[in-house]
């Protein structure tokens, strides 16, 4: 860390709130056209039909909880740096953490979307909270999307209380620099009053471990929950025991992989190299390739309990998976999420770039096409072969899952505007102390 | 039932509206509008959500079923079997089903219309129908047959009562009276008069029958009396006393139920017959005429047999099995068969039912059952019906030009016509349009009728006032006879004319005729007939057209589509054909080898055409029937642009494929060809295959029931009664259903019958296509190897299975379904949100959701049934053992203070099923019927023993005997 001292920490990173570039506009206006495409298709599907998605008698469930379940995937791994690292003390995480908490808290909200758009009746999503009324009408507490309710809620309140916490120092930095009357408002109210005084950093410390505590068992527990949507119910390929630690497993894959490839273009916009350094993709990708071989011996496991069963719907479903209709499906995932990730072994790829950006994206594909997987597939070819059906994509469908990007990406453009995307505070602890005449803004 | 008409009684004005519409008919050229609306002021008797049922028949082919039509604040909302009927003890066909559709159906004539021609800017000729007044209407019809100078008359087969009418008219008015239907039975009533010299049609006894041979009579379909034959078929098959073989070129749902099917080329059943013949005679050594036996002499079994295509053996031993059976019957020709010698084959048959003394015992002539078509007849009138004669006059009534050959074609020859051409019909249909003058007729269920059958007049009577400013055909032919014969007597009212057909025919008295409509029929004295064989020689010509290089187009009926008529209902649309499992389109099917030898691979979308017309299609791959055969569905639409339903699917219209002949109806040469397919081709079903999964059981038998009843149960529900959840203490009902699959005919009357309880949407070809049918019942098909190396078709009617322990109770996280007190699946539509899982989770995938807001289109809505709610958009739906049904039962118990009683309960499935394959009840009371069924040898729960559903449906397997 010879090049970077305090001032440089304390300039990159607040150069990222200056006003922005034209490139900015640019890109702001391509996310927000996606976000309309999105709610313009959402506000036909309320107003046709639920029919206006592709589902159908025997695949009830399609692209939208797909989506959905990518979207709490991604939202994984933002925790994970966050809160586990941080209780394990694993330096790697500082210069990244910020990014992924804020991925976390804005694919959190994105994927919160979905059960609602994927309802038939949307205007009654409220149903499925627990609250009182007078004709003392609760809640089935023994479905798994109640289960979902509470854990998605539960993840929601958790990540944004501790991404919040972890923000307020930064908050303060930027205040004290904002140039904005405006800016300066906003950094004040949000700060709370952060002054930077030995008993707030105590208090701030103590506060933070214990958010941070809080965090981690929603790490295992949101994704396991998900989980439990499928491998609750009776259908081949769905009632699975490891499907909580192979949902947990490719959730942190899938936001590894997102946060690389929301990082890497934001380092080089913003020339935060001295700071996201090569070591820390390397990290990454060992992370990336750790996860990688997880999801691949679950598959692999999958298939051999399928066969171990002698249940012939089990032994049906998994011979379907690679060579049925949906064939294809099961190879982009299998080769995005198991063959090309193996690459990481290089040394050289894994400091790579323009590889890992590439790489990354390809896993958030094979990851959205893992869920499209085990949801399609299983309901495609369950019990009564009388009963299999088909599914076609509609471009409703595919009109929201792009304004699912336009929405998330929208807040990820506005916090990177806003706030420091990097851990300012964070990177200076481990910065080596200055000498006081080499640095005295401090 | 209840026949609420009083003539004496001064409040029969207030009474229900059927009698207030008789009333106020005070004549036919009474214009008076009524409207139809809910009740202002109710009837006195009249308790609202009551049903009140009024007995009455079915007139949409000759079987002469008794019907009870079910009315709810003066509206029909379902019609029923009269279960006191004789002929189909409360029991109906799927098209009997659909009746309401007819009665509502949106295309209905709703008053007299006129059809102008004009000429658009290009000088072709368009047409406009403009509506008349009925008294103008009457006096164009009074003055065209006074100025006729000649009229041809071209009717369906009519009604008894309508007949009488129609008959005295065309005979005072020398008309030219013709009837021809096209599922008509004209070559069996020759072979009758040919055979046995009596005038009638054979009623057949399959209740008593051991063994049933038929050359492709589809006697568990449309054949003659489908729902007598069914039950009483069923009778026997229950427990396995009855050996069916069926000989078709393609396996029909009658086939499929057959313990031995031959696949025969198509056209040679006159010679598998003849063989047949030959050896029982031999065997039975039949005193058969001298000339006949030389003639059977003169031919060599293995000669007659090596032209079908079946090796001999089967026909010895089937030879052998008939001449030892006690009652054998050997049943004609189907629509396959309608070949040159369908009319020989029916004498062939005929002679060896006589050869196996069976004619007396199960076959019989005293039923007084006519069948008036007449091809020739019609053939000669049209050909010589002169249409540039401007005072000739073509009377239709009858939807005949869809079937009619190009050469007869009435709207071919009507282009530069003078003639005029008026029609009586409820819809417009393709030969409703050809009229310059329509006059609109009742549905059967507004009007009277009655049908002779079976040694039973069956009366109709109207449930509910007529919807439109339509006339039964007897009151305008009386109205118009008596303005041309200025007769004085006004007395045009249907009501006065049915009363007296009634005192003429059969001498009622007033008394004797209201206690025959309560009941809905009266018995007629039955003559015995006792008939001798009159035939002296007969003999087919030499084989022609058997070059096995051409294809051939094999014409199939379908329960769905019949002839036709049925054309603008959904619900018949919307059934799939549960052979081919198309719903709405058209599809020929071809088997495996002649598919590949076309380059033609299953879905497939194909035109098929010849010199007469066309049809667009699915290919559908069936491996029961003969190589180098195409077979087409006659009937799924005439391709009639005006009608709603029938035009969805206007390339459909296979009918005109056939040249139709004196009985036989083959097809020129034709071509088949690759086109770009429709987005809405569906087959409801991906496969019929099991893929080795053992889900569906068939029992092949080896000589006779018993040999079930010593097997030992397979005990392999090791888990059975594991709950996670507590059960319900002391329940009063667990309500059961089982289903015999061994009498499971296909018939889909069922699944109409559900549409029509439940208030099912149809929801039209482009959503079905999508695999959002709604039906809550449906009719799937398995097809089975068995042991004895043949192929069978199941048919099971999968519903709700009501589990005990239900996969989507647990995971509704809204509580929109769950489990009540007596065993059933509740759904609160209300309260259900619409997040689908519970229909993942449905092992069955029996569960509907309503993924559009669904309409009830114009006229349809007045058929909803008011005790079912109509399910919104985004709501799951699914079979609830017609709650409403048991709800309805429960409580009228419990005001009588006491338990609903075994039977009095009946499910519109199970209600409607002609096999009675369907039984309801419930399952904690022993001696209920349900409780017995479900302890059968060969009952077993679908998938229970996989995933631990606890169904309360239990399926009985099917049955065969080994062959």
């Amino acid at each position: 860390m010879q090049s970077v001292n305090y001032k440089t920490v304390d300039t990159l990173v607040l150069n990222t709130l200056r006003p922005p570039t034209l490139g900015w506009y640019i890109l702001f206006g391509i996310i927000l056209l996606c976000l309309a495409v999105g709610v313009s298709c959402w506000t036909y599907q309320i107003l046709n039909g639920i029919g206006s998605s592709a589902k159908s008698n025997p695949v009830n469930w399609g692209v939208y909880i797909t989506t959905f379940v990518f979207w709490v995937g991604i939202a994984h791994s933002g925790t994970l740096i966050s809160a586990v690292l941080y209780l394990f003390r694993a330096k790697f995480r500082m210069p990244i953490y910020r990014i992924a908490e804020a991925m976390t808290v804005f694919a959190v909200i994105t994927a919160g979307l979905f059960p609602i758009i994927h309802l038939g009746r949307p205007w009654t999503f409220y149903w499925l909270l627990p609250y009182p009324n007078q004709m003392a009408l609760w809640p089935n507490f023994r479905s798994p999307l109640l289960w979902d309710v509470f854990a998605v809620t539960t993840y929601l309140t958790i990540s944004s209380v501790f991404f919040y916490v972890g923000l307020l120092p930064d908050i303060a930095t930027a205040r004290d620099q904002a140039q904005s009357k405006f800016r300066k408002l906003l950094y004040s109210i949000a700060s709370l009053g952060w002054r930077g005084d030995a008993e707030k950093w105590k208090h701030y410390a103590s506060a933070y471990l214990l958010f941070a505590a809080f965090a981690t068992p929603l790490v295992v527990s949101v994704h396991s929950v998900v989980s439990w949507d499928f491998a609750v119910s009776v259908i081949p390929g769905w009632h699975a025991t490891i499907f909580p630690p192979y949902f947990v497993a490719g959730a942190i894959f899938s936001g590894v992989a997102m946060v690389l490839t929301l990082i890497i273009p934001l380092r080089a916009v913003y020339k935060l190299h001295p700071l996201i350094r090569a070591e820390h993709f390397d990290a990454m990708s060992k992370l990336t390739l750790v996860t990688s071989c997880i999801v691949g011996f679950a598959y692999v496991t999958e298939f051999y309990t399928a066969w171990w069963s002698k249940n012939p719907f089990e032994r049906f479903q998994f011979w379907f998976r690679p060579t049925g209709d949906l064939a294809l499906g099961f190879w982009i995932m299998f080769v995005c999420n198991v063959v090309l990730p193996q690459l990481l072994w290089i040394k050289k790829l894994r400091t790579h770039i323009g590889f890992l950006f590439v790489l990354s994206i390809f896993i958030n594909i094979g990851m959205w096409f893992e869920r499209y997987n085990i949801i399609l597939q299983s309901l495609y070819r369950d019990y009564l072969p009388s009963a299999w059906g088909h599914y076609n994509f509609s471009w409703v469908e595919l009109g929201i899952l792009l304004g699912s990007f336009g929405w998330f990406g929208m807040w990820m453009m506005l916090f990177i505007k806003f706030f420091p995307s990097v851990a300012i505070t964070e990177i200076k602890e481990i910065l080596p102390v200055p000498k006081r005449h080499e640095d005295d803004s401090h | 039932m209840l026949f609420k008409i009083n003539k004496k009684s001064a409040s029969t004005r207030r009474d229900f509206l059927t009698s207030a519409a008789l009333f106020s008919l005070a004549g036919c050229a009474d214009n008076k509008l009524e409207l139809i609306h809910p009740h202002f002021k109710d009837p006195e008797y009249a308790i609202p959500g009551n049903s009140v049922y009024y007995a009455t028949l079915c007139t949409e082919c000759q079987a002469g079923c008794g019907l009870l039509a079910e009315t709810k604040e003066g509206r029909v909302i379902k019609v029923e079997g009269n279960p006191d009927h004789p002929i189909n003890k409360g029991k109906t066909c799927a098209l009997g089903q659909s009746l309401p559709q007819a009665h509502y159906d949106p295309n209905r004539v709703r008053e007299p219309i006129e059809k102008t021609q004009l000429n658009d800017s290009k000088g072709n000729p368009v047409f406009s129908f403009n509506p008349l007044q009925l008294n103008d209407a009457l006096s164009k019809f009074a003055t065209k047959i006074k100025n006729a100078s000649k009229i041809l008359w071209i009717s369906k087969e009519l009604d008894s009562f309508s007949s009488l009418y129609v008959q005295e008219f065309c005979k005072k008015f020398n008309i030219n009276f013709i009837t021809y239907e096209f599922f008509n039975y004209e070559h069996v009533q020759k072979a009758c008069k040919r055979v046995f010299d009596v005038d009638a049609l054979p009623e057949y006894d399959l209740s008593s029958a051991d063994i049933i041979v038929s050359f492709g009579a589809e006697f568990l379909e449309y054949w003659l009396n489908p729902v007598k034959f069914s039950r009483d078929w069923a009778f026997r098959r229950k427990n396995a006393q009855v050996f069916h073989c069926q000989i078709e070129p393609r396996q029909t749902l009658t086939g499929a139920k057959a313990d031995l099917w031959l696949c025969i080329k198509p056209h040679t059943e006159i010679y598998f017959a003849l063989a047949l013949l030959k050896a029982i005679q031999k065997l039975k050594n039949s005193p058969l005429p001298v000339e006949i036996l030389s003639y059977l002499n003169k031919l060599e079994i293995e000669d007659l047999i090596s032209k079908t295509d079946i090796p001999s053996h089967f026909l010895h031993s089937l030879a052998n099995k008939l001449v030892m059976a006690s009652s054998p019957v050997v049943l004609g020709g189907g629509v396959q068969a309608r070949g040159e010698h369908a009319e020989t084959l029916e004498v062939a048959c005929l002679l060896i039912n006589y050869c196996l003394e069976a004619v007396g015992k199960t076959i019989d002539f005293s039923s007084g059952v006519k069948c008036s078509s007449d091809f020739a007849s019609l053939d000669k009138a049209l050909s010589e019906f002169d249409f540039s004669d401007p005072k000739a006059v073509l009377i239709l009534s009858g939807n005949i030009e869809p079937w009619l050959p190009t050469r007869l074609s009435i709207s071919e020859k009507a282009k530069q016509k003078q003639a005029s051409i008026i029609g009586f019909f409820e819809i417009l249909n393709t030969t409703a349009k050809l009229c310059d003058l329509i006059l609109p007729v009742d549905n059967c269920l507004e009007t009277f009728s009655a049908q002779v059958r079976g040694g039973l007049v069956t009366l109709g009577q109207p449930a509910m006032l007529r919807l439109y400013k339509s006339r039964h055909i007897s009151e305008y032919l009386t109205a118009v006879q008596n303005a041309l014969l200025n007769n004085q007597d006004s007395n045009v009212d249907v009501y006065n004319l049915f009363e007296n057909y009634l005192r003429k025919s059969f001498n009622l008295n007033s008394q004797e005729i209201k206690k025959a409509q309560e009941v809905g029929f009266f018995p007629l004295a039955k003559s015995k007939i006792k008939p001798k064989l009159a035939i002296k020689s007969f003999s087919i010509g030499a084989a022609k057209d058997l070059d096995d290089a051409k294809l051939k187009l094999l014409p199939l009926g379908t329960v769905k589509a019949w002839d036709g008529r049925g054309e603008n209902r959904g619900w018949l649309h919307e059934l799939h054909d549960p052979i081919s499992l198309v719903s709405w389109d058209c599809w020929i099917e071809l088997h495996p080898k002649t598919a590949k030898k076309l380059r033609l691979k299953n879905k497939d979308y194909v035109k098929l055409y010849n010199s007469s017309g066309y049809i667009e299609g699915i290919v559908v791959i069936n491996p029961l029937m003969k190589p180098g055969t195409v077979g087409v569905p006659l009937g799924i639409t005439s391709g009639e642009e005006s009608l709603s339903f029938a035009k969805i699917v206007k390339w459909a219209n296979a009918n005109k494929l056939f040249d139709l002949k004196e009985s036989s109806l083959l097809a020129s040469s034709f071509k088949i060809e690759k086109t770009t397919p429709r987005k809405q081709v569906y087959q409801t079903q991906v496969t019929t295959d099991e893929h080795g999964r053992d889900l569906i059981k068939v029992k092949v038998l080896k000589s006779d029931y018993s040999e079930l009843k010593s097997e030992v149960k397979d005990e392999k529900h090791h888990h059975h009664g594991v709950n996670l959840y507590e059960q319900r203490k002391k329940p009063m009902f667990k309500w059961g259903l089982s289903v015999d699959l061994a009498i499971c005919t296909g018939c889909s009357a069922c699944v109409v019958a559900c549409y029509a309880e439940n208030n099912i949407p149809v929801v039209g070809p482009r959503i079905v296509a999508q695999g959002r049918r709604m039906s809550w019942i449906t009719i799937h098909q398995y097809t089975k190897n068995l042991p004895d190396n043949s192929v069978r078709r199941v048919f099971v009617p999968l519903m709700c299975q009501q589990c005990g322990n239900a996969p989507c109770e647990p995971v509704c996280p809204v509580y929109a379904t769950y489990h009540n007190e007596e065993g059933l699946n509740a759904m609160i539509y209300n309260r259900c949100v619409g997040t689908r899982y519970c229909a993942n989770n449905c092992v069955y995938k029996v569960r509907r959701f309503n993924w559009f807001e669904y309409e009830f289109p114009d006229s349809l809505k007045l058929q909803l049934n008011p005790d079912v709610t109509k399910r919104g958009v985004g709501v799951m739906e699914k079979c609830n053992f017609c709650i409403q049904r048991i709800n309805e039962v429960k409580f009228r118990a419990k005001k009588e203070g006491r338990l609903p009683r075994d039977g009095e309960i009946q499910t519109a499935c199970q209600q409607s099923c002609p096999t009675g394959a369907i039984v309801f009840g419930n399952l904690l009371d022993e001696s209920s019927l349900v409780s017995q069924t479900v302890k059968s040898e060969r009952g077993w729960k679908l998938l229970d023993d996989m995933v631990n559903t606890q169904p309360a449906v239990t399926y009985l397997a099917d049955l065969k005997f080994q062959t």
